[in-house]
């Protein structure tokens, strides 16, 4: 304790000096802890909305799918979405085709993916299909009707409105071309120029029919109650996906390796930006402790002089960085909490800079919440302590390297 | 046993190209218990003869013998575990740590000294009585005047139980009221408790009351003076 208390009492020395890194350390802290929890919280929502519309938690595919991605390379939806709904571990199950087409009105032509889905399944869960994205029209009336959503940049450029009809073209499963006349039922507008210009989304069991395999899916997404049950289930779902030859089963960062590593990066990224701002903050503090030393020079000498030998003297130093640390981090963590606290409930709108609200073959919603990610809390309270314990070792290098009778007498 | 010997000891100083021969083959012993003073104009060596003494410099040549103890190929914290355990130092500026009370000041040795902190107050206090600064042990060195600093430095040269206390200039910045108590108490510690004093001084008083005088010129001992 005496440690403690001297390191305490002679930061209060110079308050002012002590205050301003205080803060600095604090506002370090609080970017920190405030950007990792907001990230993380960006990063769940786009993984949960990508797993929604992408591959679930799990997704089943014939196997060379994920690879080449052609139209004839399904599974044989029924049998496999039937038990896989008997999973205990399994929330929900959903087949989807994804085939490319040539969508054709009386104007104009344009390449686009035709989703086709299972409305009945989906309609209040995927990201695709909100109420606020539908801004024109209405869903399909049934999975058996001859209706499609389609993005509305997609529907203006090819003059289609709602209840006008239009020809959807597609390479079929034995390589033919085939078509087929679709009316619009409803626009979708999501504000990613992907979807908007370039999706149609369709009752599957017809895309299916168009294609020459009614009820096959490409990909059938499977979603969990517990994400965090992905290694745990993933036994399970393989052996079901492989009682058809052809089907296996993969998790979702394996099956969207685009929003995995769209999120690796963003968090090297930030990993980097985080190291930056550490450094700087350790030179200040190698700064304050350093100013504090030299003005107590002859003090230590003093001190050395009536028995403190040279770990003593690092103790003195490691207690004032240590205080110094413990403030500004306590501080720091307590307005990044309360931050964070805040946002998780309030999120933050980033629509007025994200334009484009597509990435990574997923949707980013511009309202971001905070998550709380106790685990990098702690790694970056903790590593801020590391920094000024090693902002300590030249202040105390400084101070040793000066004999008792040389710091009494010069200074 | 000799408390201090010194053979030979030789300390320089370089000051940019001009070499300062502070100490210059200097020999001495005292006695246990003795109360002696170098004396000395500025520059005669006086101080750094007693930081030698005290180990805080290490001389170029020659050895120094604490208690019979040789600091000659001591490391640092050899060095100072000698001076925790051995000695005892009062400095002129009183030099007490402005952010510890005059009570947590001379806890500080204690504390380096690892004696358990339920001994520390039944330690302490005596000595404050003896001193008269009992009601002042709270108070910070800065709500202090410099003869109770004073006196509260010498509470933490002599806490921890040394057998020589090293004192430069120790009534340097004091009236001559407040030097006059502060020698009777040292040379009281010295009487009772038989701890050898070896002062550096200007001062006519503490030179009037020292049983020994060794006179220093220009880094070299001119001549000593005993007295009964």
């Amino acid at each position: 304790m005496l440690w403690i208390k001297l390191g305490w009492r002679n930061l209060l020395r110079n308050r002012r000096r002590t205050f301003i890194e205080v803060l600095s350390i604090a506002g370090s802290v609080l970017l920190a802890v405030f950007m990792n929890n907001l990230a993380v919280g960006s990063y769940d929502q786009m993984v949960n909305d990508g797993v929604l519309m992408g591959s679930g938690h799990i997704g089943v595919y014939n196997s060379a799918y994920l690879s080449m991605r052609k139209t004839e390379l399904t599974v044989n939806a029924p049998p496999l979405v039937g038990a896989l709904e008997r999973e205990p571990s399994v929330k929900a199950v959903y087949p989807r085709l994804q085939v490319p087409a040539l969508i054709r009105s009386s104007r104009d032509s344009r390449n686009a993916v035709v989703v086709g889905l299972d409305f009945d399944r989906e309609l209040n869960s995927n990201p695709l299909l909100r109420k606020d994205k539908l801004v024109e029209g209405s869903y399909p009336s049934s999975d058996d009707a001859k209706e499609a959503l389609m993005g509305e940049i997609l529907a203006r450029e090819l003059g289609l409105k709602v209840g006008k009809k239009f020809v959807i073209m597609v390479q079929g499963s034995d390589g033919k071309i085939e078509s087929s006349l679709f009316r619009i039922s409803g626009i979708i507008r999501t504000n990613a120029r992907m979807i908007d210009a370039g999706m149609v989304i369709a009752p599957r069991k017809v895309i299916g029919s168009v294609i020459g395999k009614p009820d096959s899916a490409h990909e059938i997404a499977v979603i969990l109650y517990n994400h965090r049950h992905i290694e745990k289930v993933l036994p399970a779902i393989r052996a079901i996906a492989r009682t058809q030859p052809e089907a296996d089963a993969f998790r979702w960062q394996e099956a969207m390796p685009e929003l995995q590593n769209a999120i690796k990066m963003d968090r090297v990224g930030f990993q980097i930006m985080v190291m930056f701002m550490y450094l700087i903050v350790g030179i200040g503090t190698i700064n304050t402790l350093l100013m504090s030393v030299m003005e107590r020079t002859r003090e230590f000498g003093v001190i050395r002089s009536i028995g403190l030998n040279k770990k003593g003297i690092r103790k003195i130093v490691l207690s004032e960085a240590l205080v110094l640390a413990t403030v500004g981090v306590t501080l720091g963590m307590a307005l990044g909490i309360a931050v964070t606290g805040y946002t998780s409930v309030k999120g933050i709108d980033y629509s007025f800079i994200l334009k484009d609200q597509g990435m990574a073959s997923t949707l980013i919603d511009p309202i971001i919440y905070s998550a709380w990610d106790w685990y990098s809390m702690s790694v970056i309270a903790g590593g801020m302590i590391i920094i000024a314990f090693a902002a300590s070792i030249y202040p105390v290098h400084y101070i040793l390297k000066t004999g008792p009778a040389e710091a009494m007498r010069k200074y | 046993m000799e408390a201090i010997q010194l053979k030979t000891v030789v300390k320089n100083f370089r000051e940019g190209e001009h070499v300062v021969h502070a100490v210059n083959d200097v020999s001495l012993m005292l006695e246990k218990g003795e109360f002696a003073a170098l004396a000395g104009p500025s520059g005669s060596g006086k101080t750094t003869l007693l930081n030698l003494t005290g180990g805080l410099d290490r001389p170029d040549s020659g050895e120094v013998l604490i208690n019979g103890i040789s600091t000659k190929n001591k490391s640092d914290n050899e060095l100072t575990e000698l001076r925790l355990r051995h000695i005892g130092f009062v400095f002129q500026a009183y030099n007490l740590i402005p952010v510890l009370t005059a009570y947590e000041n001379v806890q500080f040795v204690l504390q380096i000294q690892g004696v358990p902190e339920s001994e520390h107050r039944g330690r302490i206090m005596p000595f404050f009585r003896t001193l008269g600064i009992e009601d002042l042990k709270d108070r910070f060195p800065t709500q202090l005047s410099g003869g109770q600093q004073q006196r509260v430095a010498v509470a933490r040269a002599v806490i921890g139980g040394p057998t020589i206390i090293l004192a430069d200039e120790p009534t340097a910045n004091l009236d001559s009221e407040t030097s006059k108590n502060l020698l009777d108490m040292m040379r009281k510690l010295n009487e009772q408790d038989g701890v050898t004093f070896l002062f550096s001084t200007h001062d006519p008083m503490v030179i009037d009351r020292a049983r020994r005088i060794i006179r220093l010129r220009d880094g070299t001992i001119q001549h000593e003076e005993f007295k009964e």
